[in-house]
C-alpha cells in the first residue's frame, strides 16, 4: 500500500504524467459518449429498418395475394406468400378475409409454437379501424419476442361507371372503386435484431478500445512533446544557477518564477533609468544635430553669400582652402595681387602677398579666427591704399574640407574723404577759435592793460620815493608784492592765451567741467563786463568730470557764451547765466541762457545747420553752432536750443559724466 | 346627306330580325376532361366549323358551340340552368354522365357521343340520338383473324345479363368464320379465375367483352395473367387493355366520332320537325396490337398491320 502511495505522489509530482492522465481522462469520457450514442442511433436505425421492412413486406404480400384473396384461391395464396420468406426473419405469415377468418397461415416449421399462437389469436380486436387507406401497421410483442406487421389487402372492384370499361377514368378519379377484401399478417423474430445489435455493441467496443489506444499513444506523445521544453528550460534554469524549488516541473517554474519576476521589475527599472538617460542624451544629441544643421545651413548660405560676394566686381575676394592655397578669386584680386586670375589656382595666398601687406601682417589673428570658426573684420592698407576685409571662415565635413572667404573692399575713398573732413574741421575750429580770439582780444588787451598799468604806477612811485629818498621798506614790500599779484593776474591771462591757441588733439582725457567753464569765463569776463551784461555763474563745483578734449569743449563753451553776448544789445547791458547740474544717471546739463529776445521758432530747425547765421555781414561765419553740435556728438552727448517761459534763449547741453575708478 | 344615311344604315342595323341571320346555338355538355372525349368534341367542333350555315342567309357560321364540362360544374341543377339561359337547338353530351345530365331537356334535340350503353340511360326518348360505340362482331373478328388466321378456338366469359346480346353476335359471325367459341357465363367477378381455369387447353384465344360484370381490374389482371401464363392472346375492344397487356383489339377513332356526330347535328337541326333519328356505328375503326405481348406469346405479327380501318 505504501508503494502505491508512493508511487501516486510521484505521478503527482510529474507533469508529464498529470498531462496524460489528464488527456487520457478526456479522451474516456468523449469517446465513451460519443460510442454510447453511435450505439443509440445504431439501435434505433435497426429497429426502424426491421419496421420499414416488415412494413413493406407485408405490403408487398397483400398486393400479392390480392387476386388470390379475390377469387378465393387458397393454393394461389399459399403458393405467393411463400416469396415472404426469402426475407430474413420471418417466421410466418397469414392470410384473413374481410371478416378475419383466416384464409391461409404458413408458418417455418422451426416456430410450430407461433402458428398455434396465431391460429388461436383473436384478429377482430386488431383489425378493427382498419380501413382501405389504411397503412401498414405493426406490433410489438415483447413478450414472445416478435414483431408482428399487418397490411390491408385492397382491389380496384366493379367499375364505378360504364364509360369506364372503355376509358382510363383515373385522371378524373371517376370510375375508381377500392374495397377491402383481407389482411395480411407477417410475424418476424426479434432475434435477428438482437443478432444485429449485439454486432454493432462488439463494433462500438472495439472502436472505443481503438480510441482509447490509439488516443493513449497520441496523449504520450503530446506529454512528451509538450513537457519536453519544460525540463529543457528547468535545466536551463538549474544551469543558471538559480535556486529552484517545487513539487514538480510546473512548481519550479513557479517557485522560479517570482524570483524572476522580482529581478525583472529590478531589470526593468534598471532599463527604465537607462532609457531614461538616454532619451536625455538623444534629446541632446538631437538638438546638438539640430544646432548642427543650423549652422551648417547657415555656413551653406555663408559660402554661398561668399561666392556671390566673390562675384562683386567692386569687392577683392579670393576662397582659401585651410592651408591658404587658392580655390577660387576674381579679377579685382588678380589685379591686387598682379597676377593672372587662371595662375592663381593653387598657389598659397601667403606666399603672393608682401610683408608689408596688411592680410600677411594679419595672417596669425586670422588663422586664429578660422581655428575659432568666428568671422573677423578689419580695415587697413599701404601705399595709399585701404580695404576693409571680411575673413569668412567655412565648415566643411571635416577640417580639411573646410573653407575660407576673404573680401577686401577698397575704402581708399572714404579713407581719403575721412582724413579730409577732418582736416577741414580742425581748420574749422582753428579758425573759430581765431575768430573767438579776435573778438576778445580787445577785452584781453584791457585785462593785461590795468596790471601793467598798476604795475607802472607801482615802479613809477617806488622810482619816484627813491629819487626822492622817500624809501619806505614795508610800502616798497606791500607794492611790489601788489606788482607780483598784477604779474601773476597777467601770466594767469597769457597761459589761458597759451592754452587755448593750442593744437588741437583728438585724445580724451578726464575734463573737470566747472574749471573748463571758469577759464571759459576768464576769457569772455572782459567782453562781458565791456559790454555792461551780468553774468551769473550756477555751478556747483563738487560736480562735473566728464571724459572728454579740454579744448573742444572750451570751444563750445566759448561759442555759446559769444553767441549769448551777440545777441544781447551793447547799449542795453543783460544777463547771461551759466548753470551745471547733474542727476542721477551721471548725466551732466549745462545751460547757457541770456536775456535776449532768444530764436524765433521758424529758423530753430536750422540753427545747428553750417554757414547758418542771422549776425550781420562780416560778423558770424555761420560755423559756430555746427562746431558745437559736432563736438558735443562727438562726446557722447547732446545739445539742444530751449525757450524759457519768459520767452528767452537757453542752449542745453547734455554729457554723460564720467566713471571714476574710485567710485 | 352623308350623316342622315349613316343614321339610316345604324337604324337598319339595329332593328334588324335576329332569327334570321343568327348562327344555331349548340350546347356541348362534357362529362370530364379526359383525352377520348376531348379528342371526340375537337371531331364536332371542327366538323362544325366547316359546315356552311343551314339557317338564315346571314349568319357566318352553322353554330355557336357553347362547352360545359361537367366534372366542373357544381351540380346538375346548375347545369341545366345555364343550359336554359343558352335557348340551344342542340345539345351534345359526351359521356354516359352528361347524357344523364342533359337527357330530361325533352324539347331540345340531343346527340349522345362515347356513351356505351345509351339505351340503358335514354329509355327510347325520341329526341335523343347519337352515336353507337358498338362495332359489329364480324368487323372485329375479321380483323383479329386477318392477323391471327391459325385461331380455331375463342374462350368469352361474361355476364349473360349484360352481354348476351353481344355474345350472341358473336357466336354467329364466328359460325359465318368456322370459328368454334367456347362461352363461360358468370354472375361475379369472383368467379373469373375459374372460369378461366376451365377454359385452360380449350382456346386459341381469349375474346374480352365490354361487360360491366366481369370487366373489372381484377378481372382483366386475371384474363392477362391467364394470357400469359397459357400463351393465348387476349382481344380486347379499347385501346386502355391493349396498353395494360391484352394482345390486340379493333377499337373506334374518337375524332371521327365526333365528325359523324356533327353531321347528325347538321341533319337534325336542317329538319327540326323529324323525330326519331336512328343512332349509327362508328365511322372509323382501326386495329391496335400490342407488340411486345405478341412477341412474349410468340406470334408472329407485322408491324405494317396496326392499325385498319373501314365503314
Amino acid at each position: 500500500m505504501n508503494d502505491f502511495f508512493h508511487f501516486l505522489k510521484k505521478l503527482n509530482n510529474n507533469f508529464a504524467a498529470k498531462v496524460f492522465i489528464y488527456l487520457m481522462a478526456v479522451i474516456l469520457l468523449l469517446s465513451g459518449a460519443l460510442n454510447y450514442i453511435y450505439l443509440l442511433e445504431q439501435q434505433r436505425s435497426l429497429r426502424t429498418e426491421m419496421v420499414r421492412g416488415g412494413s413493406l413486406l407485408a405490403e408487398m404480400i397483400s398486393e400479392t395475394v390480392r387476386l388470390g384473396v379475390f377469387s378465393e384461391n387458397i393454393n394461389g395464396i399459399r403458393s405467393s406468400v411463400q416469396v415472404a420468406f426469402r426475407s430474413h426473419g420471418v417466421m410466418g405469415v397469414c392470410v384473413y378475409n374481410r371478416q378475419g377468418d383466416l384464409l391461409v397461415a404458413v408458418f417455418d416449421d422451426h416456430f410450430p409454437d407461433q402458428k398455434q399462437r396465431c391460429l388461436n389469436n383473436r384478429t377482430t380486436p386488431v383489425l378493427s379501424g382498419v380501413a382501405v387507406n389504411t397503412a401498414a401497421f405493426f406490433h410489438d410483442d415483447q413478450e414472445n419476442g416478435i414483431m408482428e406487421f399487418w397490411s390491408p389487402i385492397v382491389i380496384s372492384g366493379p367499375n364505378a361507371s360504364e364509360d369506364a370499361i372503355y376509358f382510363d377514368m383515373k385522371r378524373e378519379g371517376q370510375g375508381i372503386r377500392r374495397e377491402l377484401i383481407g389482411y395480411t399478417r407477417i410475424v418476424m423474430a426479434k432475434e435477428p435484431l438482437h443478432q444485429q445489435m449485439r454486432g454493432v455493441i462488439t463494433k462500438t467496443l472495439v472502436i472505443f478500445a481503438s480510441i482509447l489506444f490509439l488516443g493513449g499513444l497520441l496523449t504520450l506523445f503530446i506529454a512528451r512533446e509538450v513537457t519536453g521544453p519544460l525540463n529543457r528550460l528547468v535545466s536551463s534554469i538549474k544551469g543558471y544557477g538559480i535556486n529552484v524549488a517545487g513539487t514538480d516541473q510546473l512548481g519550479t517554474l513557479a517557485g522560479t518564477f517570482d524570483s524572476l519576476v522580482n529581478q525583472l521589475e529590478n531589470s526593468f527599472a534598471t532599463v527604465n533609468d537607462l532609457k531614461k538617460g538616454l532619451e536625455d542624451k538623444v534629446g541632446e544629441l538631437e538638438s546638438e544635430v539640430a544646432v548642427r544643421r543650423e549652422v551648417e545651413a547657415a555656413l551653406r548660405e555663408s559660402e554661398q553669400t561668399a561666392r556671390a560676394l566673390l562675384n562683386i566686381p567692386e569687392n577683392s575676394a579670393v576662397l582659401l582652402d585651410v592651408r591658404g592655397r587658392v580655390l577660387d578669386a576674381n579679377q579685382p584680386m588678380a589685379d591686387r595681387l598682379s597676377m593672372d586670375r587662371g595662375a592663381l589656382g593653387s598657389r598659397i595666398l601667403w606666399d603672393l602677398l608682401p610683408a608689408e601687406d596688411i592680410l600677411a601682417q594679419k595672417r596669425g589673428e586670422i588663422d586664429e579666427a578660422v581655428a575659432q570658426g568666428r568671422p573677423l573684420r578689419f580695415e587697413g592698407g599701404h601705399d595709399g591704399c585701404y580695404f576693409d576685409y571680411i575673413i569668412l571662415p567655412i565648415s566643411g565635413d571635416s577640417s580639411r574640407t573646410g573653407r575660407i572667404a576673404i573680401l577686401a573692399r577698397d575704402i581708399t575713398r572714404r579713407v581719403v574723404a575721412e582724413k579730409n573732413r577732418q582736416d577741414l574741421e580742425v581748420r574749422a575750429l582753428t579758425q573759430a577759435k581765431l575768430a573767438s580770439l579776435g573778438q576778445i582780444s580787445a577785452g584781453i588787451a584791457h585785462e593785461i592793460n590795468q596790471p601793467l598799468s598798476y604795475i607802472k604806477v607801482i615802479y613809477e612811485s617806488t622810482l619816484r620815493d627813491i629819487e626822492l629818498g622817500q624809501l619806505d621798506q614795508e610800502e616798497l614790500v606791500e607794492d611790489f608784492t601788489e606788482a607780483l599779484r598784477q604779474v601773476g593776474r597777467i601770466a594767469l591771462l597769457t597761459d589761458q592765451l597759451r592754452n587755448f591757441g593750442r593744437p588741437d588733439t583728438d585724445q580724451f582725457e578726464p575734463v573737470f567741467l566747472p574749471a573748463a567753464l571758469d577759464r571759459t569765463m576768464i576769457l569772455m569776463g572782459e567782453l562781458i563786463r565791456s559790454r555792461n551784461i551780468l553774468l551769473h555763474r550756477r555751478i556747483d563745483d563738487a560736480l562735473g568730470l566728464v571724459n572728454g578734449n579740454m579744448n573742444k569743449l572750451e570751444q563750445v563753451f566759448i561759442n555759446l557764451l559769444q553767441n549769448s553776448v551777440d545777441a544781447l544789445e551793447p547799449e542795453d547791458g543783460g544777463e547771461v547765466t551759466v548753470a551745471m547740474t547733474m542727476d542721477r544717471d551721471n548725466r551732466i546739463t549745462i545751460r547757457i541762457s541770456d536775456s535776449g529776445p532768444g530764436v524765433s521758432p521758424e529758423i530753430r530747425g536750422m540753427i545747428f545747420e553750417p554757414f547758418f547765421t542771422t549776425k550781420e555781414v562780416g560778423k558770424g561765419t555761420g560755423l559756430g553752432l555746427p562746431i558745437v553740435y559736432g563736438i558735443i556728438k562727438e562726446h557722447g552727448g547732446a545739445i539742444s536750443y530751449e525757450s524759457t517761459a519768459a520767452g528767452k534763449g537757453c542752449f542745453s547741453i547734455t554729457l554723460p559724466g564720467a566713471i571714476c575708478e574710485g567710485e | 346627306m352623308v350623316r342622315v344615311l349613316c343614321s339610316i344604315i345604324t337604324a337598319v342595323l339595329i332593328f334588324i330580325q335576329p332569327g334570321h341571320c343568327r348562327a344555331m346555338e349548340i350546347v356541348a355538355v362534357v362529362s370530364s376532361r379526359i383525352p377520348p372525349y376531348m379528342e371526340a368534341l375537337a371531331g364536332f367542333r371542327d366538323d362544325c366549323g366547316r359546315a356552311v350555315p343551314t339557317s338564315g342567309l346571314k349568319s357566318i357560321t352553322f353554330a355557336t358551340i357553347t362547352e360545359l364540362i361537367l366534372s366542373e360544374e357544381a351540380d346538375f341543377a346548375s347545369l341545366r340552368t345555364t343550359i336554359r339561359t343558352k335557348k340551344p337547338d342542340l345539345i351534345l353530351a359526351v359521356g354516359t354522365n352528361a347524357l344523364n345530365a342533359v337527357k330530361s331537356f325533352a324539347k331540345i334535340p340531343i346527340i349522345y357521343l362515347l356513351v356505351p350503353y345509351p339505351e340503358a340511360v335514354t329509355g327510347g326518348l325520341a329526341n335523343i340520338s347519337g352515336i353507337d360505340m358498338t362495332i359489329a362482331p364480324e368487323v372485329q373478328l375479321a380483323a383479329f383473324l386477318e392477323q391471327l388466321p391459325t385461331i380455331k378456338r375463342l374462350g368469352i366469359v361474361h355476364d349473360p345479363s349484360r352481354s348476351g346480346d353481344l355474345v350472341k353476335k358473336i357466336r354467329a359471325a364466328a359460325n359465318r368464320w368456322g370459328i368454334e367459341l367456347k362461352v363461360r357465363e358468370a354472375q361475379s367477378p369472383r368467379q373469373v379465375h375459374n372460369l378461366l381455369q376451365s377454359l385452360i387447353g380449350e382456346i386459341d384465344a381469349l375474346w374480352m367483352v365490354p361487360d360491366h360484370t366481369v370487366t373489372t381490374a381484377e378481372t382483366v389482371e386475371e384474363m392477362l395473367l391467364f394470357s400469359l401464363e397459357q400463351r393465348v392472346p387476349v382481344l380486347s375492344f379499347t385501346e386502355k387493355y391493349v396498353t395494360r397487356g391484352a394482345t390486340m383489339a379493333v377499337v373506334f377513332d374518337n375524332y371521327s366520332m365526333g365528325e359523324k356526330a356533327a353531321a347528325m347535328a347538321r341533319e337534325m337541326l336542317a329538319d327540326p320537325g323529324r323525330a326519331g333519328v336512328p343512332a349509327v356505328s362508328p365511322a372509323r375503326v382501326k386495329m391496335l396490337i400490342n407488340y411486345r405481348v405478341a412477341e412474349k406469346l410468340g406470334l408472329a405479327i407485322l408491324p405494317d398491320k396496326d392499325e385498319k380501318t373501314g365503314d
